[in-house]
């Protein structure tokens, strides 16, 4: 008489009965104890080892590690890219003496994280990635491996065999293209090689990740939305339990290409006018901001049209009678006035229940990994 | 008193939805999918609640259930269903109340919960038993149906 083991953050146990663990919700004791939002971050330029429980944001544009370093939470990032280059032993030595992060795959090497893209701006060319909207890349012979080296870079093998790492994964693509799903094989290939690092991996959904970062406030109930580099995933969460999740794959790198090709700057420029400083609530000053208002305008369309489709014809939501709360993160939600202008967008549609508030969360890049080390502390306890 | 129900319930989320509602509610709860083992559930645990969650059973499961006359005596029954039409199980002896499933209402099956629980005499006795085997029977269970035979339920 197996007991179910209903929602996201209580995955890989095979029974969970709330009278034999003795063990209040989870909700409850993120609510108090471990509300990771009142935290602040302290990013740190090469990850230490502290030991305990680890949050991992596997996204297309970066990976991020988010782990417990006392009264702050110790953050690290690298770049989810790589440039690959042949091998020879003059090359090697060079790329070790100059402290540059690659390894040898297939008679060639790949240099990766945060020095691919110093490297492939030195030749003048662009960085390749493991991952494509969200999932890992079919088009890449050695996505995995290179996908497990860029991890490599972040999670050291546990102190405690066993310790607790939560990833996050994207929700099922709304009008997936594909013919097949690329969740599971994607979610295995992770955790298969965290397991071999001597973790037990808990996979999180990354819009739940975002709710259980900033919502411990509101009970977990309410929406969360990560806005990252490759697609955008959607969250309803009732007291934590995920209700309805989905993704859509359009994200950062879209609007990248889309001004990229209308205004004729290579796309690694635009991200970098797009991070330096772009105001949504302003005039635009040129062509590039026009087009990058233009873009951000489309997506945000996007996320709020597919919420009121999604929402309105599923049959899962129960009956909410509180307005809920909307919080978005991920790198992409970072621009000034993303805020007014999602939430002006927000009162064009009708959704089944009402919207109490729109906010973006403290570190849009960093949300989702503070979200998966918060499940990643509770299931630990 | 502490409140204890089982829950079962075919799909994972409104299982989970359900599970948590009553939990926050002070509950100590017991969530299944599998209805052929509610006999064993209900014999192991012997629950003053259970709440079935009638979506995404089969009528050939909801059948079974429906033969549980027996080990679901003295014990509150709440099924989630589309309509009270819908919610008609015949136990036999068993009282039944029903909430409606869409939209889960998910604070008034709460309160419902917790009414069964407080407002019926009976299961809020059966509550309050302390756990015996089958042949030995504490003092409290005595004075508790004494206090039963005093009220004149059974």
């Amino acid at each position: 008489m197996a007991e179910v083991t209903g929602s996201n953050e209580f995955q890989g146990k095979e029974e969970s009965d709330s009278s034999q663990e003795n063990k209040p919700p989870f909700a409850e004791q993120t609510g108090t104890s471990l509300n990771i939002s009142q935290k602040s971050v302290e990013v740190q330029e090469k990850p230490e080892v502290f030991g305990g429980p680890i949050g991992l944001d596997v996204g297309t544009s970066n990976i991020v590690m988010a782990q417990n370093k006392g009264a702050k939470i110790g953050i690290a990032t690298q770049l989810n890219a790589f440039f690959a280059i042949p091998q020879s032993k003059f090359t090697g030595q060079i790329l070790s003496q100059n402290d540059i992060v690659f390894f040898e795959h297939n008679k060639q090497y790949y240099i990766i994280g945060d020095s691919a893209e110093n490297f492939a701006n030195m030749f003048n060319a662009n960085t390749r990635r493991p991952m494509e909207k969200g999932f890992l890349t079919l088009r890449e012979d050695s996505g995995v491996a290179i996908i497990q080296a860029i991890i490599k870079t972040l999670v050291q093998r546990p102190k405690k065999l066993g310790e607790i790492i939560c990833f996050t994964v994207p929700g099922e693509p709304l009008h997936e293209d594909h013919k097949f799903s690329s969740l599971d094989g994607h979610e295995s290939v992770i955790r298969m090689y965290l397991e071999s690092l001597g973790y037990t991996p808990i996979a999180i959904n990354e819009g739940l990740a975002v709710v259980m970062a900033e919502l411990g406030d509101e009970n977990f109930t309410g929406i969360g939305i990560s806005i990252g580099g490759g697609m955008c995933n959607i969250c309803l969460s009732y007291m934590s339990v995920p209700v309805i999740m989905y993704s859509i794959q359009k994200g950062g790198d879209d609007i990248d290409e889309s001004v990229s090709g209308e205004v004729e700057l290579s796309a690694t420029k635009i991200k970098g006018i797009k991070e330096g400083g772009l105001d949504l609530s302003a005039l635009p000053k040129n062509n590039v901001e026009l087009a990058l208002q233009i873009c951000y305008t489309d997506l945000i369309n996007h996320v709020v049209r597919s919420m009121e489709s999604v929402f309105s014809s599923s049959n899962k939501i129960p009956k909410i009678s509180q307005p809920v709360p909307i919080v978005i993160g991920g790198g992409a939600a970072s621009p000034k006035g993303f805020r007014e202008k999602f939430e002006n967008t927000l009162r064009s549609v009708r959704l089944p229940f009402e919207i109490s508030s729109v906010r973006v969360s403290k570190d849009p890049l960093y949300t989702t990994a503070k979200g998966a080390l918060a499940m990643a502390i509770s299931e630990s306890k | 008193m502490s409140l204890s129900a089982v829950i079962f319930s075919a799909d994972d989320i409104r299982g989970a939805l359900l599970r948590k509602t009553l939990e926050k509610n002070g509950f100590e709860v017991s969530l299944y999918k599998n209805i052929h083992a509610a006999g064993d559930i209900l014999k192991a645990k012997s629950p003053p609640l259970v709440i079935i969650d009638k979506e995404g059973y089969f009528p050939g499961e909801l059948e079974y259930f429906s033969s549980l006359s027996g080990p679901l005596a003295g014990t509150s029954v709440l099924v989630v269903a589309n309509s009270a039409q819908d919610a008609s199980i015949s136990l036999k002896g068993v009282p039944v109340e029903w909430c409606l499933s869409n939209p889960l209402d998910l604070p008034f099956i709460a309160s419902k919960a917790k009414e069964l629980l407080t407002v019926k005499p009976e299961s809020n006795l059966k509550a309050l038993l302390p756990a015996t085997d089958e042949s030995g029977s504490s003092e409290d269970e005595t004075l508790a149906k004494d206090l039963m035979g005093f009220l004149g339920l059974k």
